[in-house]
């Protein structure tokens, strides 16, 4: 039986160790968490997720391939509810790459999750020069919102672990924006 | 004529088994409905195809073909549960609402469905440390450089018949080469009906020359001018005409003394 003290020091490290970015994605893998904090590092989470609620801020595990084994998933804090556009520009975020981001998403989601870059970049330039959507997508994928393989672009585990898909496709379809942002 | 009657019927059959192959690839590649494609058809015209099948490379199609629509039926699975899922919208709505509603109510719906991962990037006191330590161990430049022996940065001139010997620059000769031995193994193909063992090809007068062939039909078969099968019955591999449904794949093949 573990004391309070000890999970909580258990707690503390692991949002340490999701938090503090060391590699170019953020979060860490479930191995390191085992490795820090023990075989319990399951309830562990699950403790510092109660933390953290109270905060704003959830931890989720995202599964970046087929596995299924959390010791593989990723596990990062995000932000509990939505964020107001004020707050999405000043983290770095342009509207015009937001756009193209929901735009992309919305498009390849309705598409079974994959579409060729050809046809996606035909879309985008309806809006947006071609030199910007190219820029932009390249830096998604750089930073893991899609994912592309040869001609192909996928929704990345990204965008899986921080963009309600379905909601947003309700909302498009819907035309109801009143009360956004 | 009367020989030539169950030929054409067979290459017509073929190249509906071509042309089934061909349908199954590119729905797949382009996530179109692949309720497009009538399966049970397709397999009518691949029992016929089998029962006329004389040759490896027709068992091979007919296998790709069932391989092909084997994927189909996968994907109109895939299509189904689709479907029938919450995640299931008409992508033509998706595009015109896409294309109708400006970008700022594009982003505002956006954020009102993100929830952004929190990180941090900062520098901890141990990694200071680790930094100054590897500063202070660190040499100057000057000694960490000084091991390159003197003289080393002095240009160098090489005429183009030097460079050429040295193989730096593209030869000419080397397409002259590529030409002759395409000519010889076309030649070759024509007579031997289709299929030339490898070896025979690429046996040379000396080890050197067999290298050589090897390398010029290395040359031809990636650039997609001739193609190259192997066949396990034999454990031969065989220089073919090219063809599209060809998978490309890398092979490593030991060439003895003497070809």
């Amino acid at each position: 039986m573990k004391s309070r003290k000890d999970i909580d020091e258990r707690a503390r490290r692991a949002l340490q160790l999701i938090l503090l970015q060391r590699h170019r994605k953020p979060g860490v893998k479930g191995w390191e968490l085992r490795r820090s904090l023990g075989k319990n590092y399951l309830s562990i989470l699950e403790y510092l997720n109660d933390k953290l609620d109270s905060y704003g801020l959830c931890v989720k595990m995202v599964y970046e391939g087929e596995e299924t084994n959390p010791d593989q998933a990723r596990f990062i804090v995000t932000v509990k509810d939505d964020i107001k556009m004020s707050e999405a520009i000043s983290a770095g975020w342009r509207i015009d790459e937001l756009a193209i981001l929901a735009a992309s998403v919305a498009y390849i989601a309705s598409r079974q999750g994959s579409v060729s870059s050809r046809e996606l970049i035909h879309l985008l330039e309806a809006k947006f020069p071609r030199w910007f959507v190219e820029t932009t997508l390249r830096r998604l994928i750089r930073s893991g919102y899609l994912e592309q393989d040869r001609d192909t672009i996928m929704i990345g585990w990204r965008s899986k672990a921080e963009i309600d898909i379905s909601k947003l496709l309700e909302l498009l379809v819907r035309m109801d924006f009143e009360g956004i942002g | 004529m009367v020989k030539s009657k169950p030929t054409l019927k067979r290459r017509s059959v073929r190249r509906e088994v071509e042309k089934i192959i061909a349908q199954c690839r590119l729905t797949i590649k382009r996530g179109a409905d692949p309720f497009q494609i009538d399966v049970k058809s397709s397999l009518g015209v691949l029992r016929n195809f089998l029962k006329s099948a004389s040759t490896l490379d027709d068992i091979c199609l007919d296998g790709e073909a069932i391989y092909n629509l084997s994927t189909v039926v996968e994907s109109q699975d895939r299509w189904v549960k689709f479907r029938s899922s919450r995640l299931f919208v008409d992508p033509i709505l998706i595009e015109s609402r896409i294309k109708s509603i400006s970008n700022k109510v594009l982003a505002r719906i956006f954020v009102s469905c993100w929830t952004p991962i929190a990180s941090i990037e900062t520098l901890t006191i141990p990694s200071i440390d680790l930094a100054i330590d590897y500063w202070n161990r660190l040499k100057p430049i000057k000694s960490r450089w000084g091991r390159l022996p003197k003289g080393s940065m002095k240009h160098l001139t090489l005429s183009p018949d030097e460079a050429s010997r040295l193989g730096l620059i593209y030869d000419r000769r080397f397409e002259e080469q590529l030409s002759s031995i395409e000519e010889q193994i076309r030649k070759l193909l024509a007579s031997e009906g289709g299929r030339v063992e490898y070896s025979i090809i690429v046996r040379g007068k000396d080890w050197i020359e067999a290298v050589t062939k090897a390398y010029l039909v290395s040359f031809l078969v990636s650039s997609g001018r001739i193609g190259m099968t192997y066949d396990p019955s034999t454990d031969k591999f065989y220089i073919t005409p090219y063809s599209n449904y060809d998978k490309p794949k890398s092979i490593a093949i030991s060439i003895g003394i003497g070809g």
